[in-house]
C-alpha cells in the first residue's frame, strides 16, 4: 500500500555560482557580496519540506500507469520507460523565501538577487532529496519530469496534488495552476533496481527548449 | 450538560487520528476521506464508536476537507448530514458513560489566502461558513478547528464559526518544529489572536509527537486565559517499506501528556497514527487527576502574523505613517502612491519601533479602502504589529476585518456614540483599543475629570465583556505652550490611571511642543516624565534620536535592560543629535564636484549618497536642472551599460534604487512649492490569476526613473480593473505581466478588452513565457525583452504623442 510521506529537509550551502548564474552575473565583487548577503536571509526564512510517495509504475506506448491513474504523454513514457516503479515527489522552500521577496518588492535589486539564490537552492533541495533516497534505499532514480516539460500538460499538477495533499508541508495550488510558496518543484522520477553510481550528467542534456539559463 | 460547561469543569478527553485509520482500512492516496461519510458509513460509524468506547468526551465529525472548494453545495450537505449522523448513531452505539459530545471538524482549505496565494480573505470567511452553518443546522455540540498552519486562514475560519453560529469553538493549529506556523506565527502570537476573538479552547496538534509539541503546550499555557488543547500525532512519521509509520506507543504517548494535564493542560487527543488505543490508555492515565483550574492571565497584547508584542516594557508606535502636516504623505494618498507608504512602514520597523500606527485619513479619499488597502500591503512587507489609526467606524471594521493578528485600535473616547460604535467592533474582531480621556464635554481640565472619564469607559466596556487589559488609555498630551499646567494634568492623570485603575496608557508625545522651538528637546524630556508617571506605550517619532535615547535610557535606568545591553548596543546610534538628514562632512565642495559626485552615487547604486547629495544641490540649483542634467545622464550610462551587457540586473536596479531615493527628495521639496511632475501615465498590471510581480516591479522602478507616472495595479489584476484604470488615468501606455502559460489567456483577454474600450491604449507585455511571436498572436502592440526596452518603447510613444 503507498502512502504519502512527508518531513522536513536540510538547508543546503550556497551554491554561488549557480546563484549568479540564475541572476545573469559574473563573478564580481559587489555581486558577490550581494548573492552572500541574501544567501544569509534566506538562511534565516526558509523551511524545506518534502511530501512524497512511490508506487508501481506501468509504461504501455505512451500511457504511465500508476496508482489507479494514467497520464498521457510520449516524453513521460520514455522518460520512465525502463522503471517499474515511479517516486512522485513535491518540494518547497516554504513561505519565507515568497515572505522575503515580498519584503524587498522596493528594492528590486535585491529581490532578483534572492530570487535567483532561491531558486540555486531549490534545486540543491531536490538533488540532495533524491540523492538521499538512492542511497537510503540502494536505487537509482531518473531525473526529475515535472508537468509542464515536453507534452506532460501542466495541469498534471492537479493529479499531483490530488495523490499528494500537499497542503500538509504547506504547498498549495492556484487556479491558475501556480504553485504557493513560488519556490517550490512537483515532479515524477522513475525507480530502477540497483546501486546508485553518481555520475556527473548536464541537468540540460533532457531538454530540447533553447533557454538564456541553457548549460 | 451543555459542552462549553463540561469543557470549564473537566479534563477533556478528544478522539485521536482518523485519516491515517482510513489508509489502513484501504482509503487510497487522492481519494476524499469525507466521501466515505456516504460510501462506506459503517467504517466511518466504527472508528468514532471504537473512540466513544475509549473514553472520547468529543469526537470530531468526518469532514476535515468538507468544503465547496472541494464538493458542491449539495454534496456538501449530503456530507455533512451524512457525517454528522454517523457521529450520532456512534454514541448512541457506545457504552462509555462519559460525557459524549460531537464536533464539527473544520480543516484548512488547502489554498494559501492573498497576498501569497489566491484565496481572498473573504472568500476563505465564505467557505467555512457553508460548513459551519450545515454542521449547526445538523446538530453538532462544538466546532473544532484543526491543523491550521496559517495564522490568516485561522482567523478566517473564527471569523466563520463565530458569525454562523453560536457554539463553542475550540481551534488548534500545526507548528513546526520551530515553534513556529508555516507562515511564521509564534503560540503567543496565535493566542492573542484566537482569544480576541473569543475561541473556547486554543492549543496544538498534528505535525509532531508528543514530546516535541510540550514547550509549544507550555508556552501557551503562560498565556492563554482558556483552557490548551493539545493533539499531537503518535510521533514523527517515518517512512518504513513504503509506508508511513509512527513510533509512539499508547502508553508512552498516555505518560508523556499526563506531565502537561499536570501543569494544567485541559483538553486533550491524538492526531496522525494515534488511535483507541492511545486515547484508552491516555484516559487511563489521566482520569484520577483533577483538572488545573483556568487562570487569567493579566497580560496586554498585540500581534503580527508572526509574533506578539506584551505591554511589559513601554511601548514604542511609530507616528509617520500620517498624513497630518505632511505634504509628501498627502501627495502620496491622492497618487495612490502605496510605494511611499510601505518604504516608511520599512523605514521605521529599521528604527526598532514595535507597533507601526497607520493613519491614511484625508478629505476627498475613500478611508475604509485606502486604509484596508494600506493595512494589508504593509503586511505584505512588514511583519510589525499594526494600530489602526481613524475616527470612521466603517473603515476601522474594514480594517479590523482583514487584519492578520490581533491590533492595537486609535480610538475610542467616552463620547455615547464612540463607545456605542467602537466596543462591538473591538469585541468582535479583538484588539487592544486606545481611550482617549474626553467625552461631550470636551477634555476636562483635571485629572479628576480624566481619570473619572476612565472609569466610566472601562465599566461600559465590561458591559461588552472586553476586559479592561484590552484598554489603554491616553490621557491627552496637550499644547504647553498654550498653557503653562497643560503637561502636568495629563502625567497627573496618566499615573493615576496606572495606580487606581491599573490599567495600561498611552501618548502621542509631539502634541506637547507645539508651537515651541527645539521640539524634540521638549518631546523627549515629557516623554522622560511621562514614563516616569507610568506610561506604557507612546506614539513618537522614531528618527527623532531624542526621543530613542529617552527611550533606551529609561529601560537601561529601570531595570528593563540587564546589563544594559539593549543601552550599549545602539548607542553608536545615539551619539548624534538627529537631522532629517545628516550632513556632509564637506561642506566647502562646488556645486560642480557635487554633481559628479552624485552621478557616481547613482551609478554606483548608493542610496544614502545619492538622496544626500540632491538635497544639498536643492539648495542652490533648480530641481528641473538636477534631473535632467545630473540624474537623467547617470541613468543612461548605466542603462547603456546594461544593453551592452556590461552592467548586470542587479546592477542596473541598485543605479534605478539609488535615483529614486534622488528623485524623493526632488518630489518632497517640490510638493512643498506646490509644484508636481507631469510624465506621461503608464498603468502597469501582473494580469488575472498571475501572482508573480517581480518583473511588474523592475519595468515600475525604471519607468518611474524615467519621469513616467505609474499607475501600479499590483498582481491577479481582474481585466476590468486594467480597463477601468487605463480609462480613468486616460493612460496612452499599459505594460502587462504574465509568468505563466496559464495566465497568457488572461492577458490576451485584457488586451482584447483595452482595444474595445480604450482603443487609444498601446499595450506593452513582458514575461518569461512570452515571445515576440506569442506577443503578436495575442494581439499586444509591442513585447518587451527586459525593462529597459519597455522604457524604451514608452519614451518613443510619448514622443509621438507630443509631435501629434
Amino acid at each position: 500500500m503507498s502512502t504519502v510521506i512527508f518531513h522536513a529537509l536540510p538547508i543546503p550551502e550556497l551554491d554561488v555560482s549557480e546563484a549568479l548564474r540564475y541572476a545573469g552575473c559574473k563573478e564580481d565583487g559587489q555581486m558577490l557580496a550581494l548573492a552572500h548577503s541574501c544567501y544569509d536571509m534566506l538562511k534565516k526564512s526558509v523551511a524545506p519540506k518534502v511530501s512524497y510517495l512511490t508506487s508501481p509504475l506501468l509504461v504501455k506506448g505512451c500511457t504511465c500507469s500508476f496508482l489507479d491513474q494514467s497520464l498521457q504523454s510520449h516524453r513521460l513514457a520514455e522518460h520512465l520507460g525502463k522503471s517499474k516503479s515511479i517516486l512522485l515527489m513535491a518540494l518547497t522552500l516554504g513561505i519565507g523565501a515568497d515572505r522575503l521577496l515580498a519584503r524587498f518588492s522596493v528594492e528590486p535589486s535585491r529581490a532578483v538577487m534572492l530570487q535567483a539564490v532561491a531558486t540555486a537552492m531549490l534545486e540543491q533541495v531536490c538533488d540532495s532529496f533524491m540523492e538521499q533516497y538512492q542511497a537510503q534505499h540502494g536505487v537509482t532514480l531518473t531525473s526529475r519530469f515535472s508537468p509542464g516539460y515536453g507534452d506532460l500538460p501542466i495541469d498534471t499538477q492537479t493529479l499531483i496534488f490530488k495523490l499528494l495533499d500537499p497542503k500538509r508541508i504547506g504547498l498549495c495550488l492556484t487556479d491558475s495552476l501556480i504553485m504557493t510558496p513560488s519556490k517550490s518543484v512537483t515532479a515524477f522520477a522513475g525507480i530502477n533496481q540497483g546501486e546508485h553510481t553518481p555520475h556527473c550528467t548536464n541537468k540540460c542534456d533532457g531538454c530540447t527548449l533553447s533557454c538564456q539559463f541553457r548549460r | 450538560m451543555d459542552f462549553k460547561t463540561f469543557l470549564n469543569q473537566s479534563i477533556v478527553y478528544l478522539d485521536g487520528g482518523m485519516g491515517t485509520l482510513l489508509q489502513a482500512r484501504g482509503l487510497k492516496p487522492g481519494e476524499h476521506p469525507e466521501e466515505w461519510n456516504l460510501s462506506r458509513p459503517e467504517v466511518i460509524c466504527d472508528i468514532h464508536k471504537q473512540y466513544f468506547d475509549a473514553g472520547s468526551n468529543l469526537v470530531c465529525t468526518n469532514t476535515f476537507g468538507a468544503n465547496t472548494l472541494k464538493f458542491t453545495h449539495e454534496r456538501l450537505e449530503c456530507i455533512i448530514r451524512a457525517a454528522v449522523e454517523n457521529a450520532k448513531n456512534a454514541r448512541a452505539a457506545s457504552r462509555g458513560e462519559q460525557e459524549k459530545f460531537i464536533a464539527l471538524d473544520l480543516g484548512p482549505t488547502g489554498k494559501l489566502l492573498k497576498p501569497l496565494g489566491d484565496l481572498d480573505f473573504e472568500d476563505a470567511v465564505s467557505i467555512f461558513a457553508a460548513t459551519v452553518r450545515l454542521g449547526t443546522k445538523y446538530g453538532v455540540d462544538a466546532i473544532v478547528i484543526e491543523t491550521m498552519n496559517d495564522s490568516y486562514e485561522t482567523k478566517a475560519a473564527l471569523l466563520a464559526a463565530k458569525e454562523n453560529s453560536t457554539l463553542p469553538v475550540l481551534v488548534t493549529n500545526a507548528y513546526d518544529a520551530d515553534q513556529k506556523l508555516m507562515t511564521g506565527a509564534t503560540p503567543e502570537a496565535m493566542a492573542a489572536l484566537l482569544e480576541a476573538m473569543g475561541a473556547d479552547a486554543i492549543g496544538a496538534n498534528c505535525s509532531l509527537g508528543p514530546k516535541q509539541l510540550a514547550p509549544i503546550a507550555r508556552r501557551l499555557l503562560k498565556c492563554a486565559s482558556v483552557p490548551v488543547i493539545l493533539k499531537p500525532n503518535s510521533g514523527l512519521p517515518r517512512e518504513q517499506d513504503g509506508t508511513t509509520v509512527f513510533d509512539v506507543s499508547p502508553d508512552r504517548f498516555a505518560s508523556e501528556l499526563k506531565e502537561l494535564v499536570m501543569e494544567g493542560l485541559r483538553v486533550v487527543g491524538g492526531c496522525c497514527g494515534t488511535t483507541p488505543e492511545h486515547i484508552r490508555a491516555l484516559n487511563m492515565a489521566t482520569k484520577a487527576l483533577s483538572p488545573l483550574p483556568i487562570t487569567k492571565k493579566d497580560i496586554t497584547v498585540v500581534s503580527s502574523y508572526s509574533h506578539a508584542v506584551t505591554f511589559s516594557s513601554p511601548v514604542l508606535i511609530g507616528e509617520r505613517i500620517n498624513p497630518t502636516g505632511k505634504k509628501r504623505f498627502k501627495q502620496a494618498l491622492l497618487d495612490n502612491d502605496m510605494d511611499y507608504i510601505l518604504s516608511q512602514a520599512l523605514e521605521q520597523q529599521d528604527k526598532r519601533v514595535h507597533i507601526l500606527d497607520v493613519n491614511v485619513g484625508l478629505p476627498g479619499i475613500n478611508e475604509a479602502d485606502m486604509l484596508t488597502r494600506s493595512v494589508c500591503q504593509i503586511q505584505a512587507v512588514c511583519d510589525l504589529p499594526l494600530q489602526i489609526d481613524t475616527s470612521d467606524p466603517t473603515a476601522m471594521e474594514s480594517a479590523l476585518r482583514r487584519y492578520n493578528g490581533k491590533c492595537m485600535i486609535n480610538s475610542v473616547n467616552g463620547k455615547r456614540e464612540s463607545m456605542d460604535a467602537v466596543f462591538p467592533l473591538v469585541k468582535k474582531y479583538g484588539g487592544v483599543v486606545v481611550a482617549l480621556t474626553l467625552d461631550e464635554h470636551g477634555i476636562p481640565d483635571t485629572a479628576e475629570g480624566r481619570v473619572n472619564i476612565a472609569r466610566r469607559i472601562l465599566a461600559e466596556a465590561e458591559k461588552y465583556g472586553i476586559d479592561k487589559r484590552d484598554i489603554v488609555f491616553d490621557t491627552l498630551a496637550m499644547t504647553v505652550s498654550a498653557d503653562a499646567n497643560a503637561a502636568l494634568v495629563t502625567l497627573e492623570a496618566l499615573r493615576r490611571i496606572r495606580c487606581e485603575l491599573n490599567c495600561h496608557t498611552s501618548l502621542g508625545i509631539s502634541n506637547v511642543s507645539f508651537g515651541l522651538p527645539c521640539r524634540d528637546a521638549v518631546n523627549s524630556t515629557f516623554f522622560a516624565l511621562a514614563l516616569a508617571n507610568g506610561l506604557s506605550s507612546a506614539i513618537m517619532n522614531p528618527f527623532s534620536t531624542e526621543m530613542m535615547r529617552t527611550y533606551y535610557c529609561f529601560n537601561a535606568l529601570s531595570g528593563l535592560d540587564a546589563n544594559c545591553e539593549q543601552y550599549i548596543s545602539v548607542s553608536g546610534e545615539l551619539g548624534t543629535v538627529s537631522q532629517a538628514v545628516p550632513p556632509l562632512n564637506n561642506t566647502n565642495i562646488n556645486n560642480e564636484s557635487i554633481s559628479d559626485d552624485l552621478q557616481n552615487a547613482i551609478i554606483k547604486g548608493l542610496k544614502d549618497k545619492a538622496s544626500r547629495h540632491t538635497l544639498m544641490m536643492l539648495e542652490h540649483t533648480p530641481a528641473l536642472d538636477i534631473v535632467n542634467n545630473h540624474i537623467i545622464p547617470a541613468l543612461n550610462t548605466v542603462g547603456k551599460g546594461f544593453e551592452e551587457r556590461t552592467v548586470y540586473l542587479p546592477q542596473l536596479l541598485m543605479s534605478a534604487e539609488a535615483a529614486k531615493h534622488a528623485f524623493e527628495q526632488i518630489k518632497g521639496h517640490l510638493s512643498k512649492s506646490g509644484v508636481s511632475s507631469d510624465g506621461a501615465t503608464v498603468v502597469l498590471a501582473t494580469v488575472y490569476g498571475d501572482i508573480h510581480d517581480i518583473g511588474k516591479n523592475i519595468v515600475k522602478l525604471l519607468l518611474e526613473n524615467y519621469g513616467f507616472k505609474v499607475v501600479d495595479l499590483g498582481k491577479n489584476v481582474p481585466c476590468d480593473d486594467i480597463v477601468d484604470a487605463v480609462i480613468a488615468h486616460n493612460a496612452p501606455i499599459v505594460g502587462l505581466s504574465a509568468l505563466m502559460t496559464t495566465t497568457v489567456p488572461a492577458m490576451e483577454q485584457a488586451i482584447r478588452l483595452l482595444k474595445e474600450k480604450a482603443p487609444w491604449c498601446r499595450t506593452v507585455v513582458g514575461g518569461a513565457v512570452l515571445t515576440e511571436d506569442y506577443a503578436q498572436k495575442i494581439g499586444a502592440d509591442k513585447y518587451a525583452r527586459d525593462a529597459m526596452e519597455t522604457v524604451r518603447y514608452a519614451q518613443k510613444i510619448t514622443e509621438k504623442i507630443k509631435n501629434g
